[in-house]
């Protein structure tokens, strides 16, 4: 094999992937801006300090960054070895927040561990360990010729085990991203069409179960649908949404202009900061940001492609893929083209551990990114 | 190309393909339907408000209200949504006044008729809205789906509205007059200056979050509010009250067609009071006729009579046409052309006398002779210095300037009927201000009804007093008041003007046809037939150091008595006596002896007029009891009317200034 022994023949790590770099650098920084902008009406109004959410945004920013620049210096063959026992114990840690005690209710969902003050979500850590633990487990497999059911059946019961987990808390959103994730990275190693179209088949069947579960995803569905019927349902939000994006129109108001945080959007600064964004800063400026995303995922499959290593290989495509579902699913829901749900967009909301582990994954591409041989 | 790197390359077409569908959804959002979600935007943010401004208040020359404009609220439901109309009227009567059932036969017409909305009152006022909107706010919290309606909630709006409030009623009545409908002044100064108290709405945009907080910056006003300055007249309410009450009983009396009383400051022509009759309640002007609103006291105009005779005379005196010792002979009467006679009054032969008897015994043989000493030109000239035939310029619209001809005009016997009054025609402010001109030393004034105004920007703006012309010199003023003095005094034709414990210095006026005065010797003067005349007394108070001056005029009384010395000059007395009382001023030097008491005269309180000023209690209670005496209500009336207003628009209401 070609690649086994690749680094020990250069031996000379490169510098990380600039662009890529450039592109998630600029989109923290773009999201601080809109962070401070979105978040300083509601911040004022409820904690009497314009600058409440922004100085705790800062904070997070500055650790991810940290955790970045880290993990950008670790070799990720070390971080693969670890894969097992990172995803080990956030699936210990998804049992542990769905009992009473342990896991912290906020809106209806038990989805947080209190660690003396520090708060995070496990099903975030869960989701970077899987990708670790997926690309570590896979590429093991990777190589044999052939698919091999007897291995490829653990890894769907891993994921479906964590995704029922995360259902049970219930945090429906981030169990579909990483059932999406999971399956993409399976099917990268494996395409099978026969599998995929099983799975293909599954998913109306998933979904009417979930709702069968649950009735009121079916009003969220209805009101998705007609968002002008059910203007005091969910529909208020998506048409909130659309009425702060549409108003924006090509060149947006202006920064701070925004009249739909005033209260009008939910999560103004945090699942629905795109909708502010378009408002101030318009067309122009949700294509500047989406192209920033762009670049970001296109050298990230990139660095997939040019890594020599295979389980490098399937870490940095999980990583792309991990940040793609986020991207693509929040965007969806601004834009209205699914049904909303709670994922804030990837260096631009506010968030806490979901940010700090996003810049965590890039650092880890970037660090994979390190032995893409300068000649590409 | 390994089979993971096909996949790998089929992943950033996927990829690429959802940031290409995610652009062209937000190309869709954001540039194709920006209009519709700008418009949705705005409707949701944006919120226009009214600035109103009130018509500027009138006020009198003591800063009382004589007119001013409260918000109210104009009273709207929407029939097509009620559910049981008689109990929303019902619950609505319990807080504002309403005639209910001709407004529950009216509302389900106009159900039944498919309308939108209902003018249910247009005057409903502040404290009684409140109550209202707090039932209905309590019924809104107990509606679950938004298309549920209550007795009050989703039924009953409300709009801004103004009225304008008289709250002394009918005092003053017709110097006010009053303002319509659309807010603009159709009478009196309400109509004079209309252009500095109407007041035009501002408007004004800000654009507001969810919880009704407004964005910072986002105010814009569109239009400034405009107009609504205030003024203060020169009339004292209490002199305009007193002056009102009385002739108000002289009007019931007499029963005459029409009555007036003018009381002016001689000093510098200020008009303290105006009162005519008949009148009419400026809160209810619809009520009445036109000729209700008439302000007389320079709209009309009418024979002076003898009152004349003073500018005769005073005219006389400065030219030395005669001079005071001069004697006079009065047969009791004079003839003209050997065809017509004049009497004096009551056929009195007044035989040798002096220019100060022919005032004081108001000969009208004597007052010829001196006309006739004048002759026509100079007699004209001035009549015209003392004002007559020209409009004083007071700053009230529809005065009228009485009739002056030119001596070329002049028939045979006008020389002799023009100084006793007749053959010429003037209007009550003339007299009076030409009177105070003798009072005050011979100096005519432009009567001034305005003393100041003052904006919403609180600029305020004095207006002077004009002297326009000294009319005679001071001695002959002086004499002409010496004589007018002995008028009120034993023998004069005045006498019943006199005010004990005051000098006044006064004229009687009876002015007849000049028809009736040349019946030949036959008596005319036949029992329960009294001809038509106009009974006047005019005088100056107190005579040696004069305040003011007033002029009572009864138009064609009907009874046995008719002279002015009889009818207007008990009028003058009693108002007289009042009004020295209200103003506090000393007897005349001298005459202290003879009436001890009046030291002693309380101050009037005037008890129904101080009631009156109370009106932020008054106004509910006669608002809406004296409205309810009439059929017709003027909400009634308005509700055939097409109106803008309709439910549910987006809408910020109003703010005052």
């Amino acid at each position: 094999m070609r690649f086994k022994n690749l680094s020990s023949r250069t031996g000379v790590l490169q510098y990380p992937d600039q662009l890529l770099l450039f592109a998630v650098l600029f989109l923290v920084a773009f999201g601080m801006i809109m962070v401070f902008s979105s978040s300083s009406v509601i911040s004022l109004h409820e904690r009497a300090d314009p600058l409440y959410f922004f100085r705790r945004h800062v904070l997070r920013v500055g650790l991810g960054l940290a955790f970045m620049a880290a993990l950008s210096y670790m070799d990720y063959r070390n971080i693969l070895r670890y894969g097992p026992l990172i995803c080990g114990l956030s699936i210990l840690l998804l049992f542990l927040v769905l009992f009473p005690g342990i896991g912290v209710m906020v809106q209806g969902g038990r989805r947080w561990l209190d660690l003396g003050g520090f708060r995070f979500q496990p099903s975030e850590v869960f989701k970077l360990g899987y990708v670790i633990f997926m690309a570590n487990s896979l590429s093991m497999i990777s190589s044999y010729p052939k698919p091999l059911f007897r291995l490829i059946l653990p890894h769907f019961l891993l994921l479906g085990v964590s995704c029922a987990l995360i259902v049970l808390q219930p945090n429906l959103s981030t169990a579909i991203l990483i059932l999406a994730m999971g399956l993409s990275i399976i099917f990268v190693v494996y395409r099978n069409r026969w599998l995929l179209s099983v799975m293909v088949a599954s998913v109306p069947l998933g979904i009417g179960y979930l709702i069968w579960t649950a009735p009121y995803r079916m009003r969220r569905i209805t009101a998705f649908l007609n968002p002008f019927e059910n203007q005091q349902d969910s529909g208020y939000q998506i048409i909130q949404s659309f009425v702060s994006l549409g108003s924006g129109g090509l060149f947006g108001l202006g920064l701070g202009q925004s009249r739909q945080k005033f209260f009008y959007l939910p999560e103004e600064h945090t699942d629905f900061i795109f909708a502010v964004l378009g408002e101030e800063f318009g067309f122009i400026g949700c294509m500047v940001v989406i192209l920033s995303f762009a670049v970001l995922i296109y050298r990230g499959l990139r660095v997939a492609m040019l890594v020599p290593d295979y389980g490098g290989k399937l870490l940095a495509f999980g990583i792309v893929m991990y940040l793609f579902f986020q991207i693509m699913l929040n965007l969806a829901v601004v834009s209205g083209i699914i049904p909303p749900t709670g994922v804030p967009l990837p260096f631009v909301s506010y968030g806490g551990t979901s940010l700090v582990i996003n810049l965590a994954a890039v650092g880890i591409l970037l660090g994979v990114s390190r032995h893409v041989s300068p000649e590409h | 190309m390994s089979l993971m790197d096909r996949n790998l390359r089929l992943w950033m077409v996927i990829s690429l393909a959802a940031f290409v569908i995610i652009s062209a959804r937000l190309f869709y959002i954001q540039v194709v339907r920006h209009n519709f979600w700008k418009e949705k935007a705005g409707k949701q943010h944006v919120v226009k408000q009214s600035i109103q401004r009130k018509r500027g208040t009138i006020f009198d020359r003591n800063g009382n209200e004589l007119a001013y404009t409260a918000a109210m609220k104009k009273m709207f439901c929407d029939p097509s949504r009620m559910k049981n109309v008689e109990d929303t009227l019902e619950l609505l009567a319990s807080f504002t006044k309403l005639q209910v059932p001709q407004l529950l036969e009216n509302i389900r017409n106009a159900r039944d008729r498919g309308r939108k909305y209902f003018m249910i009152k247009s005057d409903v006022t502040l404290a009684e809205y409140e109550k209202i909107k707090a039932k209905l706010d309590e019924e809104r919290k107990q509606i679950k789906k938004p298309d549920e309606v209550g007795l009050l909630a989703g039924v009953v709006y409300f709009r801004d509205s103004q009225r304008r409030f008289y709250p002394y009623n009918m005092n003053a009545a017709n110097l006010l007059g009053f303002v319509g409908q659309e807010g603009k002044g159709l009478e009196g100064i309400e109509l004079f200056y209309d252009d500095l108290l109407a007041s035009r709405d501002g408007l004004k945009v800000y654009e507001r979050g969810l919880t009704g907080i407004v964005v910072p910056n986002s105010e814009k006003i569109l239009r400034e509010p405009q107009g609504g300055t205030s003024i203060s007249l020169t009339i004292d309410i209490v002199l305009q009250y007193l002056a009102e009450k009385k002739l108000k009983e002289a009007f019931e009396q007499h029963r005459p067609k029409s009555a007036m009383i003018v009381i002016q400051d001689p000093g510098n022509g200020d008009i303290l009071a105006m009162a005519s009759q008949p009148s009419f309640n400026p809160n209810f002007f619809s009520f009445y006729t036109p000729a209700d609103y008439k302000n007389r006291a320079i709209v009309d105009q009418f024979e002076p009579g003898s009152t004349l005779k003073m500018m005769v005379i005073a005219a006389a005196l400065e030219e030395n046409a005669i001079n005071l010792e001069e004697m006079f002979q009065c047969r009791g009467f004079i003839e003209l052309y050997d065809v017509f006679r004049i009497h004096c009054d009551q056929r009195q032969v007044h035989g040798t006398i002096d220019p100060l008897t022919i005032l004081k015994k108001s000969c009208n043989v004597g007052s010829i002779f001196a006309a006739q000493r004048l002759g026509s030109r100079r007699l004209y000239t001035y009549l015209t210095r003392f004002g007559f035939g020209e409009k004083t310029e007071v700053a009230l619209p529809g005065e009228v300037r009485g009739i002056l001809r030119e001596p070329k005009g002049w028939s045979g016997i006008s020389i002799a009927a023009i100084p006793i009054g007749q053959e010429i025609a003037i209007n009550a402010l003339q007299m009076t201000s030409a009177f105070s001109a003798i009072v005050n030393g011979g100096i005519l004034y432009r009567p001034r009804i305005l003393t100041k105004t003052r904006t919403v920007e609180k600029t305020e703006h004095s207006i002077t007093t004009t002297p326009i012309r000294r009319v005679i010199s001071e001695k002959t003023a002086k004499e002409v008041m010496k004589m007018l003095t002995t008028v009120t005094q034993t023998g004069g034709s005045g006498l019943r003007a006199a005010i004990p414990g005051y000098a006044v210095a006064g004229k009687t006026g009876t002015a007849q046809s000049l028809a009736e005065m040349t019946k030949v010797k036959k008596d005319t003067l036949e029992e329960g037939n009294n001809p038509k005349v106009i009974a006047s007394f005019i005088g100056a108070i107190p005579a040696d150091n004069p305040k003011l001056v007033m002029y009572v005029v009864i138009n064609e009384p009907q009874g046995e008595k008719y002279y002015g010395g009889q009818i207007a000059a008990p009028i003058f007395r009693d108002l007289g006596t009042e009004v020295l009382s209200y103003l506090r001023i000393s007897p005349s030097p001298g005459e202290e002896r003879i009436t001890t008491t009046t030291s002693a005269l309380p101050v009037v309180p005037y008890p129904e007029l101080i009631q009156l000023q109370s009106y932020e209690d008054a106004i509910p209670d006669w608002l809406n009891l004296d409205m309810l005496e009439y059929d017709l209500t003027p909400s009634t009336a308005w509700e055939s009317k097409e109106s803008t207003v309709t439910p549910g628009v987006e809408d910020g209401g109003s703010v005052w200034e």
